[in-house]
């Protein structure tokens, strides 16, 4: 799709050939690392929230010019993951947002009219959906990313942060983490959230199945839902709403995605600037996200019908300003994010405190930060 | 007196005991012989059963995937997972790759590896056990820790890639087969289990053939080596398996499209939100047959290869 759709137009545009390397998600980092040990690094990058602090400081991102981001309109909420030290260094190219799903049936037939509101509401309906063999809200089955951004997402609905502006001092620890672990904790001992409520990969989530009544969703979940329960992607037959907020500021959307960078060793930057641009033309953002379940940057494009038929791209699209969470946030994060979600595992299995669990969370912020310096 | 007493001796009671003992020492082979060819049964069926789950998954449809609980046996089969994933992605360019990588970790291995090998088991020198030390040691290092310096001697290879002399200002073999090949053309286990092999092997060969006048070389290799045969197919089913499975590397070190090999093809259809996994199942099916076709073909020395060197 990308060869044809993508790429063709622009080669027959401007003569110049793009050469695509393909490569494993999981194995993303190892492929940038070793490229940028040996000065060998594509023009072009495309990477995730959380990636371009690192490696802007590593200064392997080239900074990106700032009248070129001003003319794309884009929401502030979409800019700030590719922002280091005050100047951007990516942009984003294809969204993937996370927020809360439901089935309107089960809200009926408990006769709940609306979608929680806050933090104490989606609680109080959890446990009240809870029985029959359902559980109230499917949150860590991985349906929707793992123990840690389910965590990261709860941190920001808490109105927390995971690092300071500057990215040199480590917040997540603080009292809206408390909170975040400690709402999840509480949801699992009244059996509104399962931990052991997981679906084998490949395999329907549970929320698919109708064994949860509320589950954290992403806007990437479309096709797989087009493809394996249909019925869920019919008018009416799914209810979405934002994570709600926890201390009275404003609801949130759990923001991942593929951000572009152009590569600081690039000796075709003319080129990947171009390429770059075209990429984030409003036509062709439409044609690359709809096929694959990602949201636009904006909701400025063209007309697109796969777009419009997907209930979650065009609630994410409606709702782009709350996609405030967001991971990373310091040039030490990938020496973080993988062990993040160790420590937060070891909190949801009982195996350390809640505070032990920040305290960790905080020791191992504070080791790498203090790496950078 | 004795031929009237010899019918004292009462064999019947004696032979009317030995029948159902007979009996219950058969029943009781019958019984272990069962028991074990049962627990043969299900150990097979549990170790295959991966195996069969991706073949049935590869023809199933992707609703019927979805299904909970999915069907054992397919409902329709499904055969153009398998023509919907050559054309998805270029796997006969992938086959050829990996085949060729395969071959020539295979070829290479045995060729240096059995030379390494016999030196160290066969040659008297006096850094002889250090070196084979190191080697073991060396079997210990993770890849991890060495793909960066590995990955920078391919880099920097002087001459190639428009790197200069001192091994700068060009690509050096990135995205070219020799980055492919050339790192994994020997390996220290596989040094390791030639010494192994050949540590068993006859010296009084080598002293006869010395006095016939024989070379080095030719004691290597048409007189100790021949013995080894079980060995030699061993490593080169071993390296021709690492080769034809090998994922991280061929997708550190290629860009290309038309070096890529099918692991790393097979990857494409895991992406980031949303895995085909009708596709995916094909595709490792056609990844799986041919090792599995050559572990058929050869088990029987492969087994034996393990059981001669003492690693079973």
């Amino acid at each position: 799709m990308l060869d044809e759709d993508v790429i063709a137009p622009f080669t027959e545009r401007t003569g110049v050939t793009v050469s695509v390397d393909q490569v494993d998600w999981n194995k993303l980092n190892e492929k940038i690392s070793t490229g940028i040990a040996g000065g060998i690094i594509a023009d072009l990058i495309m990477t995730g929230v959380g990636w371009t602090q690192p490696f802007a400081q590593k200064g392997i991102f080239a900074e990106i010019p700032a009248d070129f981001i001003e003319s794309l309109g884009f929401d502030e909420s979409v800019l700030a993951p590719a922002r280091f030290e005050g100047r951007y260094y990516s942009l984003p190219q294809a969204l993937d947002l996370r927020f809360l799903g439901y089935h309107p049936e089960m809200f009926e037939a408990k006769g709940i009219t609306e979608p929680p509101t806050t933090m104490e509401e989606l609680a109080d309906v959890a446990q009240e959906l809870t029985g029959d063999g359902v559980v109230g809200l499917d949150y860590l089955s991985g349906s929707a990313g793992g123990a840690r951004q389910a965590f990261v997402f709860l941190l920001y609905a808490f109105g927390g942060t995971m690092f300071s502006e500057d990215g040199l001092t480590a917040t997540l620890h603080e009292e809206p983490g408390r909170l975040a672990l400690q709402w999840m904790l509480d949801q699992m001992d009244s059996g509104a959230i399962d931990y052991d409520l997981r679906a084998p990969e490949g395999q329907p989530s549970p929320f698919q199945q109708r064994k949860a009544a509320m589950s954290l969703v992403a806007t990437g979940n479309w096709p797989t839902w087009q493809q394996m329960t249909p019925e869920l992607c019919e008018e009416g037959a799914v209810g979405v709403f934002l994570m709600p907020p926890g201390a009275g500021g404003k609801p949130v959307m759990f923001q991942g995605g593929t951000f572009i960078s152009i590569s600081s060793l690039s000796q075709n930057k003319d080129a990947a600037g171009a390429f770059m641009k075209h990429m984030l033309d409003p036509e062709f953002l439409g044609i690359a996200n709809a096929a694959i379940g990602k949201v636009p940057p904006t909701p400025d494009i063209p007309a697109n019908d796969e777009i419009e038929s997907s209930l979650l791209t065009r609630f994410a699209l409606e709702n782009l300003e709350y996609a405030g969470a967001t991971e990373g946030g310091t040039a030490a994060y990938m020496q973080i994010r993988t062990n993040l979600d160790g420590i937060t595992e070891g909190c949801l299995t009982r195996k350390k405190s809640v505070d032990e669990t920040l305290e960790d969370m905080k020791s191992l912020c504070d080791d790498a930060i203090s790496r950078l310096r | 007196m004795t031929t009237e007493t010899r019918p004292e001796i009462v064999p019947a009671p004696r032979s009317s005991a030995a029948a159902p003992r007979t009996t219950s020492l058969r029943r009781q082979k019958r019984i272990a012989t069962t028991a074990i060819m049962v627990f043969l049964i299900v150990a097979s069926l549990l170790m295959a059963a991966p195996f069969l789950w991706m073949a049935l998954s590869s023809i199933r449809d992707p609703t019927e995937l979805a299904k909970v609980p999915m069907p054992l046996i397919p409902q329709d089969l499904r055969l153009e997972n398998y023509t919907e994933a050559l054309t998805r992605a270029p796997f006969a360019i992938y086959a050829r790759n990996s085949l060729i990588l395969a071959t020539a970790a295979a070829v290479l291995n045995v060729a240096f590896g059995s030379a390494c090998g016999y030196a160290l088991a066969k040659m008297r020198f006096r850094l002889a056990p250090a070196i084979f030390g190191w080697m073991v040691a060396c079997i210990m290092i993770p890849f991890y820790a060495t793909v960066i310096p590995v990955f920078l001697m391919v880099r920097h290879m002087p001459l190639f890639g428009g790197n200069s002399i001192f091994g700068a200002g060009g690509t050096g073999w990135i995205d070219t087969w020799w980055a492919l090949i050339v790192p994994g053309a020997i390996s220290p286990f596989m040094v390791f289990l030639f010494r192994q092999f050949y540590v068993s092997t006859p010296s009084e060969l080598i002293e006869a053939a010395r006095l016939d006048g024989v070379s080095e070389f030719g004691i290597y290799t048409r007189i100790i080596t021949p013995l080894i045969m079980p060995g030699l197919l061993t490593v080169a089913l071993l390296s021709f398996e690492a080769g034809w499975n090998n994922f991280l590397w061929p997708l550190l070190v290629t860009t290309s499209e038309n070096l890529r090999v099918i692991q790393v093809g097979i990857s494409s259809f895991r992406q980031e939100a949303a895995t085909d996994w009708h596709l995916l199942m094909a595709g490792t099916t056609m990844a799986a047959v041919p090792m599995i076709i050559l572990f058929l073909i050869f088990q029987r020395y492969f087994v034996q290869g393990f059981a001669a060197s003492g690693i079973k």
